[in-house]
């Protein structure tokens, strides 16, 4: 579709305001002020920090916020875990950098136990300042025990964001152009969606459907009838959404497992995922024996 | 919008209770005569195995020994977490050398192998490190290890025989030596609550993270000491987690 015909052009944006990507967007993060302090003072202190939360909760949102706070002060990288591929030794990574830097590490549920282990080795010879870490949950995340006690109690939950901070997104995003959503419509987007994403996402559709059948406002009914669309075309949102492309040979990669692997460029066990030697017998995580060129692929 | 955070309001510029081992690792408390004892054993040229649960400070001991043999003997430092398979004993023995060693490939002899997380070491890695002590590449090794459960080969086995270490954890006037070391004599925090968060968790580690938190959450409701109020709003919210 070319520009000049899209949603947010004709109600005169000359930008999408309604961008679902955090690390793109430049609003400021609303609500969440405990947790705002919280990675602030974990960052300052030089602790470690695990931020759990579901997809599309405002996990990256989070981040964001920190990177904001120490750009040009700190030597921040972000990194996203779910996009790293192969064999990756992320000591590789983290030696080019400088020394006392700020690791955000996005996704680290993707991240291997021994690149965990190697992540812990520079917090502690003070290579890593300190790290925060986002995940789905703790469980998924492969920590030793020794880097969970390092963890301690610093691990931030996030809940869904209460309506009032919601309200306030679309009202900072849309400006003075926010009685297109009338309070009632966000309050009905609201209340099915689960986290800040799918909220947001919503909206957006409705606006295109907005500009589509150019309607100024809307109505109640409209809300209700995008909530019984979505739930049809959410399974295909979660397609778009969860597609890893390699970053070699920019295939699709697959999940194994825990983890995102490529079938063409990477030799992992196809029962855990887990990255295996093709001179291995057994795979080094699961322990299951491979037949002679069945067990994995290469 | 910077917020003044509890050290830097108590005039520290960075956090006191980090627990980077790399820190105020130059004095130690509490196992005075282990490293006594260690380090008469790495004279006398013995392999060392030191084992200890997390965070009872077996990096900061083997940080101590590094120091005390500073200028005296070849060093070389190895993290076993670090590698991917296996280890090239022959690269750390060169760079060990110096320069002229590195350039012409020779090979150190007589240096001290320090390998800290031991139990990630492979079976392979383990005979050489035998086979090389036993040619006199390595004056002593000491290997630090979590646990109890490490599985050595039986060449590595004989070696360390005799001398294994185990770290226990801290008593309490240790305990609060070592907050003194990091806070100085402020009037902050009295000795008996210091005493009262060690008794919460003994594992110097927790030790550390527990006078974190208290400091912290007695400095943000603006009170001008550490009351045992905020020890048990603090903890005592632990203990139900």
């Amino acid at each position: 579709m070319p520009k000049e015909n899209r949603w947010y052009r004709k109600f005169g944006f000359f930008h999408d305001p309604l961008e679902i990507k955090p690390l793109k967007e430049t609003y400021t993060l609303q609500g969440r002020n405990k947790e705002k302090e919280e990675i602030l003072y974990r960052i300052l202190s030089g602790n470690l920090l695990l931020i759990e939360g579901k997809p599309g909760s405002g996990r990256t949102a989070l981040l964001k916020h920190a990177i904001d706070n120490f750009r040009g002060k700190g030597k921040v990288v972000y990194i996203n875990a779910g996009e790293l591929s192969k064999r990756l030794n992320i000591s590789d990574y983290i030696e080019k950098k400088p020394k006392g830097m700020i690791l955000l590490l996005d996704n680290v549920q993707s991240l291997s136990f021994k690149n965990n282990e190697r992540i812990k080795y520079y917090y502690d010879t003070d290579q890593v300042k300190s790290a925060v870490f986002t995940t789905t949950s703790q469980e998924e995340a492969n920590f030793s025990q020794a880097l969970k006690d390092r963890l301690g109690s610093s691990i931030i939950k996030l809940n869904k964001l209460q309506f009032p901070y919601c309200e306030s997104i679309i009202a900072e995003r849309l400006g003075n152009k926010k009685h297109i959503l009338p309070k009632n419509v966000l309050k009905e987007l609201f209340r099915t969606s689960s986290g800040v994403k799918e909220f947001l996402i919503k909206c957006r559709m409705l606006c295109t459907h907005l500009a589509d059948k150019g309607k100024e406002k809307a109505g109640i009914a409209d809300a209700r009838l995008l909530n019984d669309l979505y739930d049809e075309e959410s399974t295909e949102l979660a397609v778009e959404e969860e597609a890893y492309l390699c970053n070699e040979c920019s295939e699709n990669l697959v999940k194994v497992g825990n983890y995102w692997r490529c079938p063409s460029c990477d030799a992992y066990c196809l029962t855990c995922g887990a990255l295996v030697d093709e001179e291995d017998t057994a795979c080094p995580e699961c322990g299951i024996e491979f037949e002679e060129d069945e067990e994995y692929e290469s | 919008m910077k917020a003044k955070l509890w050290y830097n309001e108590l005039g520290f510029s960075e956090n006191p209770f980090t627990i980077k081992p790399a820190k105020f690792s130059k004095e130690i408390f509490g196992h005075k005569f282990t490293i006594e004892d260690i380090i008469s054993r790495i004279k006398e040229s013995k392999a060392i195995l030191i084992t200890g649960e997390y965070g009872t400070g077996k990096t900061s001991i083997v940080k101590k020994i590094i120091s005390e043999f500073r200028g005296k003997l070849r060093i070389a430092y190895y993290n076993c977490n670090r590698s991917y398979k296996t280890i090239d004993f022959d690269r750390i023995l060169r760079v060990a050398g110096g320069f002229f060693h590195w350039l012409f490939r020779i090979r150190k002899k007589g240096i001290l192998l320090i390998l800290d997380e031991a139990q990630d070491l492979n079976k392979k890695d383990m005979d050489k490190v035998a086979e090389y002590y036993e040619k006199g590449f390595f004056k002593s090794v000491v290997l630090a290890t979590k646990g109890n459960d490490i599985q050595l080969t039986d060449s590595l086995k004989k070696l360390v025989e005799g001398n294994m270490f185990n770290i226990t954890g801290i008593n309490a006037s240790d305990a609060v030596r070592i907050a003194r070391n990091r806070i100085g004599s402020t009037k902050f925090i009295s000795d008996k609550l210091i005493v009262e968060i060690f008794l919460r968790n003994k594992n110097p580690r927790k030790f550390l993270k527990n006078c974190e938190e208290v400091f912290r959450a007695a400095f943000d409701q603006g009170s001008r000491s550490v009351q045992k109020r905020h020890v048990e709003e603090v903890l005592g919210q632990q203990a139900k987690r």
